[in-house]
């Protein structure tokens, strides 16, 4: 915020184009003159219509006065005596302003001052009535001048603003004043200002101003930010061709208010008096500070009256990194489906929470993890999203997804809005440990299934061996469902479609992904731990297949074989080493068939061909 | 509902803050700088100026008393004695006129004056051995003063007063002379056993007064006067203005002007004056000399003086 923006017609006709929206400020003083006197300097407001500015300031405070003791005077009989004298008061009633932001970094506008010159002589007057008795009259002329002053801004970076404007090239004058007075009139020169507004470091601001009325200002200010609030110290040292001095200040930020509080201390001489001969030859150009002001305190209160949230952060680009697929229902709260880059546009920490919304798979926001972003800095905040098991399409659309930034405002500070590919239900990517999805999207069809399909072996399982349940069940469940079904590919691409349990037992067939998922999803609704082998050639998958767990220990392995080659034995999370057995579910003849070209493939390529050492193939845990 | 009363309480936050910034600047922002004092330190034509009302009611009798042509106006002082001695010059046009005089005036202390109109006006003056003037004897006159106004206006006879006068070269051997010595002398009783009072007062430096009628920058008319720079700090200039009709002036306003020989009369002064009420008004240049001394227990109040006197029309 700019917290001088009352004082914004001095030095920049387009500072106050950097108020959001309403802002009101006043300024207090006190001079310490050979009294010290305390006044209002000025009340200023400011409103922003779009790329628009107005601004009004009213400036009692803003006031010289010079009186001359004449030579002349009126005496009583009674020896008292009244001098005659000459009153000059410069006074700017009140100045108004407008800017415009012509784009995000250029902005021009124009100031109009209004001074009001009196100069008044008291002459001496007589009353003849029924008594003669003198009187003091005076003869007062008054001048009108309307001061304009114009510039414009450029904002080279955030950190860089170039600031150029002009004044007394265009002056209204109403009004005439005698020779005598003439000389004491408001001097106007020419001017053009240039000031350069940096911020070299993090939260410290250097600027530099220079008038061709050879007059300069140099400052330096630093922030500082806490928790609640923010304090700034900065300093000025300013100098024209008759006068030089300091004016340090340290403001503090509130929420919406700021107050700020800065001395003006003059090194050079201060002339409690005024010399008339100075006075007439080069007069007085500046009302507030001039070599017959004196050292003074400011109290400066500026108050925000936002009717519209300042935007906080901002989305640089928002990247979706992949699209959907629906059955990863997962997947997309650990992986983040979209990244975007957010700048903080504040000068104080922002906590971002960033949320998201894809038509057709969220019905209602969902909310990622907060971010916390430094002043001015940006960062990468990754999107998240829930797709409900419910969901389920059976092609692939385009729709698009809302991606909000909610700080502490109520509304969102800015939202974007992205098409996203939807893929359909069925959609795989091809990475095998998503097909644990598909095992887990039928799992109630399964169960059921599964059930009703090993209660025609109830007599057979109840007379089993215990130790020989997982290996039976899973015999069965081969035989039941794998058995007699037909192998059929995907039709467009190997890899992009992977069928659910229910659609392979519908369509009585599938390829080795589907295959598997439909064994695997029965065989984990009954309790039998499975996992996926992955055959992969140049990082693609090229098969997959099946492992299960028998639950059998290493000494119990003759229950099932005599043949050590055709198991595998591995550790369980307990640490207890269990036999595991392949099983190749495209060998649909029977599940002893389907096992021996399990041990066959995954022999050969885990092993011989050292595929587990290499990567080429992965055993892929579905839990 | 809830936004409607987010809003309610937002705007009621705000109204309190601005509520408290107009306090704020209503306590702190009551005064308002000083003026700065401008010396004057540029040369300038400015005659330093003072000015005195004289006729506070212009219609009183009173004011025309001790002042007419020769420009003269006698307070009554508080003292034992007052002497005032005058030579003046009264032009009118192309006349001039010279005219001297010398008053002596012996108060009475125990007697004050109460005109009829009730006002106190000094103290009636007593019956001495007339005293002496450049050792010419002064001859003793009734003193009367007029007052009130219109119809109502009284002789009021104050005592004797002791005085000489000359109009040119008629009327008493009174010799004034510029730049001169004047001798008084007074006995307090006819034995030589008393030594007499005696002292001199000098005779200031002739002024001469000229009166020019010209404009000011707006086009009034202004009037110049002018006169012959002496060697006093100041001269005294009295405006009075009078009917052709009528032989006293009456004396409206005293200026004390540095004695530096020009002086511009505010034209608010003259403008004041009733033109309907005097066709003519008076400019008495005034170089005096005043003094108290004390001599034998009296104490002498001295006032000696040289004018001169411009009559002109009201321009």
């Amino acid at each position: 915020m700019n917290k001088d923006f009352i004082f914004s017609a001095e030095s920049n006709p387009t500072d106050f184009s950097l108020v959001k929206d309403w802002s009101i400020g006043i300024s207090l003083g006190s001079e310490f003159a050979s009294q010290a006197t305390s006044n209002v300097y000025a009340f200023g407001i400011a409103k922003t219509f779009g790329s628009s500015n107005l601004y009004f300031r009213y400036s009692p405070g803003f006031f010289k006065q010079f009186v001359l003791t004449k030579n002349q005077a009126i005496s009583g009989s009674d020896t008292s005596y009244i001098p005659l004298k000459t009153n000059l008061k410069y006074q700017e009633y009140f100045s108004t302003g407008y800017s415009y932001r012509f784009t995000d970094n250029l902005s021009g506008g124009f100031t109009l001052r209004y001074f009001v010159q009196q100069f008044s002589q008291e002459e001496v007057g007589a009353v003849y009535s029924d008594s003669l008795y003198l009187i003091k009259e005076s003869a007062t002329e008054t001048m009108k001048l309307w001061n304009m002053q114009f510039g414009a801004d450029y904002l080279f970076t955030p950190s860089l603003r170039l600031s150029l404007s002009a004044s007394n090239f265009i002056n209204m004058k109403n009004g005439s004043l005698s020779e005598t007075n003439k000389a004491f009139e408001l001097q106007t020169p020419k001017n053009v200002r240039a000031a350069i507004y940096t911020q070299p470091f993090a939260n410290v601001e250097v600027n530099l101003l220079y008038e061709t009325i050879k007059a300069m200002q140099v400052s330096v200010g630093k922030t500082f930010l806490f928790d609640k609030f923010s304090s700034s110290l900065d300093c000025t040292y300013f100098s024209d061709f008759s006068l030089n001095g300091i004016q340090p200040s340290l403001s503090v930020q509130y929420g919406n208010i700021c107050a700020s509080v800065s001395g003006v201390i003059y090194f050079s001489e201060i002339h409690k008096t005024a010399s008339l001969a100075d006075l007439t030859s080069t007069g007085i150009s500046n009302l507030v500070n001039n070599k017959y002001s004196s050292n003074k305190v400011m109290v400066n209160l500026s108050y925000l009256l936002n009717t519209k949230q300042e935007k906080l952060v901002q989305f640089v680009d928002v990247t979706v990194a992949n699209s959907i697929f629906p059955t990863f229902t997962e997947r997309f709260v650990d992986e983040p489906f979209a990244v975007a880059r957010v700048v903080n546009l504040s000068d104080k920490p922002v906590s971002v929470k960033p949320s998201s919304k894809i038509d057709k798979i969220n019905s209602e926001l969902i909310y990622s993890p907060n971010v916390s972003i430094q002043p001015k800095d940006t960062a990468s905040i990754p999107f998240y999203t829930v797709v409900s098991e419910q969901y389920f399409s059976p092609k692939h659309e385009i729709s698009f997804a809302n991606f909000y930034l909610t700080t502490e405002n109520r509304d969102a500070d800015d939202e974007v809005q992205k098409p996203i590919l939807i893929n359909s239900s069925n959609a795989w990517n091809g990475e095998v440990s998503n097909l644990r999805y598909f095992v887990k999207k039928d799992f109630d069809f399964s169960a059921i299934t599964a059930k009703r399909l090993l209660s025609k072996y109830k007599n057979e399982l109840d007379s089993a061996n215990n130790a020989l349940m997982n290996f039976l069940q899973a015999k069965i469940l081969f035989n039941e469902i794998i058995t007699g079904m037909l192998y059929v590919a995907d039709p467009i691409a190997s890899n992009d479609r992977v069928q659910f349990p229910h659609e392979t037992i519908d369509v009585k067939g599938g390829d080795c992904d589907d295959l598997s998922v439909c064994l695997a999803s029965f065989y984990e609704s009954i309790g039998i731990q499975t996992a996926f082998v992955d055959y992969r050639t140049n990082e693609q998958s090229r098969h997959v297949h099946l492992l299960f767990n028998t639950n059998l220990s290493p000494a119990e392995a003759n229950l099932i074989t005599q043949n050590d080659k055709k198991y595998y034995v591995r550790k369980n999370s307990l640490g207890e080493e269990k036999i595991w057995i392949p099983i190749e579910t495209t060998e649909r003849s029977n599940f002893s068939n389907a096992w021996e070209k399990g041990v066959e493939i995954f022999s050969n390529e885990a092993f011989d061909q050292l595929g587990l050492a290499k990567g080429t193939v992965q055993i892929i845990e579905i839990y | 509902m809830q936004n409607v009363q987010q809003i309610n309480y937002s705007m009621k936050k705000y109204f309190q803050h601005i509520i408290l910034f107009l306090f704020t600047a209503y306590f702190f922002g009551c005064g308002k700088p000083g003026p700065t004092e401008v010396v004057n330190d540029l040369p300038n034509d400015e005659t330093p100026l003072q000015i005195e009302v004289l006729a506070k009611n212009p219609e009183d009798a009173l004011y025309k008393n001790g002042y007419d042509s020769t420009g003269l106006l006698i307070p009554p002082p508080s003292t034992d004695v007052f002497l005032f001695i005058s030579k003046n010059i009264v032009s009118q046009q192309s006349l001039s006129i010279s005219y001297d005089i010398a008053q002596v005036f012996f108060f009475d202390k125990n007697s004050p004056v109460i005109l009829p109109d009730g006002k106190r006006y000094g103290f009636h003056m007593k019956k001495v051995i007339p005293p002496k003037i450049n050792s010419v004897q002064t001859k003793e006159v009734s003193h009367i003063i007029h007052s009130g106004m219109g119809s109502s206006v009284k002789e009021t006879v104050l005592g004797p007063k002791y005085m000489l006068s000359r109009t040119g070269i008629l009327g008493d051997s009174l010799s004034l002379s510029y730049k001169s010595l004047v001798k008084f002398e007074y006995r307090k009783g006819m034995m030589n056993t008393v030594p007499p009072v005696e002292f001199t007062v000098e005779m200031p430096d002739q002024i001469i007064g000229n009166v020019t009628v010209t404009q000011n920058g707006k086009g009034e008319k202004i009037l110049l006067l002018e006169w012959n720079k002496g060697t006093k700090d100041s001269v005294e200039i009295i405006i009075g203005g009078k009917l052709k009709s009528e032989k006293a002036a009456t004396a409206f306003f005293k200026l004390h002007v540095k004695d530096n020989g020009r002086v511009i009369i505010p034209p608010q002064l003259i403008k004041a004056i009733p033109k309907d009420r005097f066709d003519r008004l008076v400019f008495s240049f005034v170089r005096n000399a005043v003094s108290r001394r004390v001599e034998q227990s009296f104490e002498f109040f001295t006032v000696i003086q040289n004018t001169h006197s411009i009559i002109i029309d009201y321009p």
